[in-house]
């Protein structure tokens, strides 16, 4: 499957660069407002993606006629929840980048990813198991799912096999704000758009970059 | 300074409530108390390190901007006493806890707070008995900074017994409620500090609580806003417990005192004025 980003980051970083990065994904992750008049992050990233569109490597991966499909928490999630992924869609919608098709949900909680140990972290069939999905009457030519970090892309890859049993004929692909590098020698700068590939291999789930 | 103390100390002599209330009467509070709650507008006082008078602030003011999902419980005013750059520092750290908690409770909740300290937390608790006191008190004996958000207006003290801290908190560091001076002291407004406690804190941790105890309602909204919200693991020692559990199906994270330095601070801000956030450096 093929992903979006746009940033990546080193959460060990210790260099300013680093930090910025590191900075940025509290941002993100809170939904926190920045700049003057305040603005939320997701409407920040949103925007900025509609106004370089043109330029950015990802550009076909959005327009009016995608289903953007924000992606379930590792946990359970009550009602008024913040849920970052989806304030993206919603984000994403205002901008006319697509329009919101709330499918996935997460029935059993699995092992935060971010938390955990790389030998605990849930596979993307643990995934798989613990997300369902909510048909629709139509069938969607196009899916975008929408995650704010990838580390290794476990999550993006079990809610696609998901969707793509579901809606068998549509092409799904995944976009995150950020992405995550496990080395600081692999980080250059924190804006860095790209296109890359997430596969399983053996129960295990690769990323490139 | 101290002389309004004093005073307040005479009342509490005079006085044998379980409530104290008005350690202000020489006017140490009068530009609080806002007429019209709703239409009031701040009063400004030029001299806002100092701790000479309550000051009525919004919560955006006071921590930066709020999303929509914040701003759902926020009170409309805060009224603060104390140094309110405290809480431009980040990352502030709820530790909270029963009121009667075991002797383990207590000497972790040292053990934590002192951690916390050295890597310049600030505490932020309900002085509240118990873990609360406990972190309050180990967070200004270590050299750190602390908050304390309170269920009863800042002119009154509530429980008697931390009389002594609610003054050194104000004096030296943030004391922070909802409710204006005059406000009745009743069971609802914990829950109600519990929410606010949680939007001023970066995360928090739950030390120990039983399955009835306030803390929860803290821990819910903690993961409401999408915070980090950690159980010390020792709570999982009884096994009666429901709360721990559901809660972490929902997004808790267990803490692990000796791993505590990994866990922790990964997704936590680290540098000051975060919620100026404006001056952040997005991308280069």
């Amino acid at each position: 499957m093929i992903t979006h980003l746009i940033s990546h980051i080193g959460p060990h970083g210790t260099t300013d660069k680093e930090k910025d990065a590191r900075n940025l994904m509290f941002l993100i992750k809170q939904e926190k407002l920045i700049s003057n008049p305040p603005i939320a992050m997701s409407e920040y990233i949103a925007r900025k993606i509609a106004g370089e569109l043109a330029v950015l490597p990802f550009k076909n991966f959005f327009g009016r006629d995608v289903f953007l499909v924000p992606i379930p928490k590792s946990s359970l999630m009550a009602t008024g929840t913040l849920w970052v992924p989806h304030r993206l869609v919603q984000a994403l919608c205002k901008f006319n980048l697509g329009s919101e098709f709330n499918c996935l949900t997460r029935i059993k909680p699995v092992n935060k990813a971010a938390f955990a140990k790389p030998g605990d972290r849930p596979t993307a069939i643990g995934h798989y198991e613990t997300i369902s999905v909510q048909k629709k009457l139509e069938s969607p030519k196009q899916i975008l799912l929408v995650d704010d970090v990838v580390t290794r892309g476990a999550t993006l890859l079990g809610s696609a096999s998901r969707l793509h049993e579901a809606f068998p004929d549509a092409v799904i692909r995944g976009f995150a704000v950020l992405r995550t590098v496990s080395e600081s020698k692999f980080f250059d700068r924190v804006d860095s758009p790209t296109i890359g590939t997430i596969k399983l291999n053996n129960g295990n789930t690769y990323r490139r970059p | 300074m101290d002389h309004y103390f004093q005073s307040a100390k005479k009342m509490e002599e005079t006085i044998p409530k379980h409530v104290y209330s008005d350690f202000s009467v020489q006017g140490l509070y009068k530009s609080i108390t806002p007429k019209n709650n709703m239409a009031h507008v701040p009063e400004r006082n030029e001299d806002q390190d100092s701790i000479k008078n309550i000051t009525t602030i919004s919560v955006e003011e006071l921590i930066g901007p709020l999303n929509e999902i914040e701003k759902k419980y926020a009170p409309l005013w805060l009224y603060i006493a104390g140094d309110r750059r405290i809480a431009k520092i980040n990352p502030r750290i709820s530790v909270i806890g029963s009121r009667h908690p075991s002797q383990e409770g207590l000497k972790n909740a040292e053990n934590l707070v002192r951690y916390l300290i050295t890597r310049n937390a600030v505490i932020v608790s309900g002085l509240a008995l118990g873990i609360d006191t406990t972190a309050h008190k180990i967070a200004i004996t270590n050299g750190g900074k602390t908050i304390a958000v309170l269920g009863n207006p800042l002119d009154q003290c509530y429980p008697k017994e931390n009389y002594d801290l609610q003054k050194e908190i104000i004096r030296n560091h943030l004391a922070v409620s909802q409710f204006k001076s005059g406000h009745p002291i009743q069971p609802r407004n914990f829950p109600m500090r519990n929410r606010t406690m949680a939007l001023i804190s970066d995360a928090s941790i739950v030390v120990e609580a039983g399955d009835s105890s306030g803390s929860l309602s803290q821990g819910w909204e903690t993961l409401r806003l999408g915070r980090p919200l950690f159980i010390l693991d020792t709570v999982l020692n009884n096994k009666e417990l429901l709360w721990p559990r559901k809660m972490i199906d929902y997004g808790a994270k267990l803490l692990s005192l000796k791993k505590m330095a990994e866990q922790l601070f990964e997704f936590l801000p680290s540098y000051e004025n975060m919620a100026d956030t404006k001056n952040v450096t997005l991308y280069t």
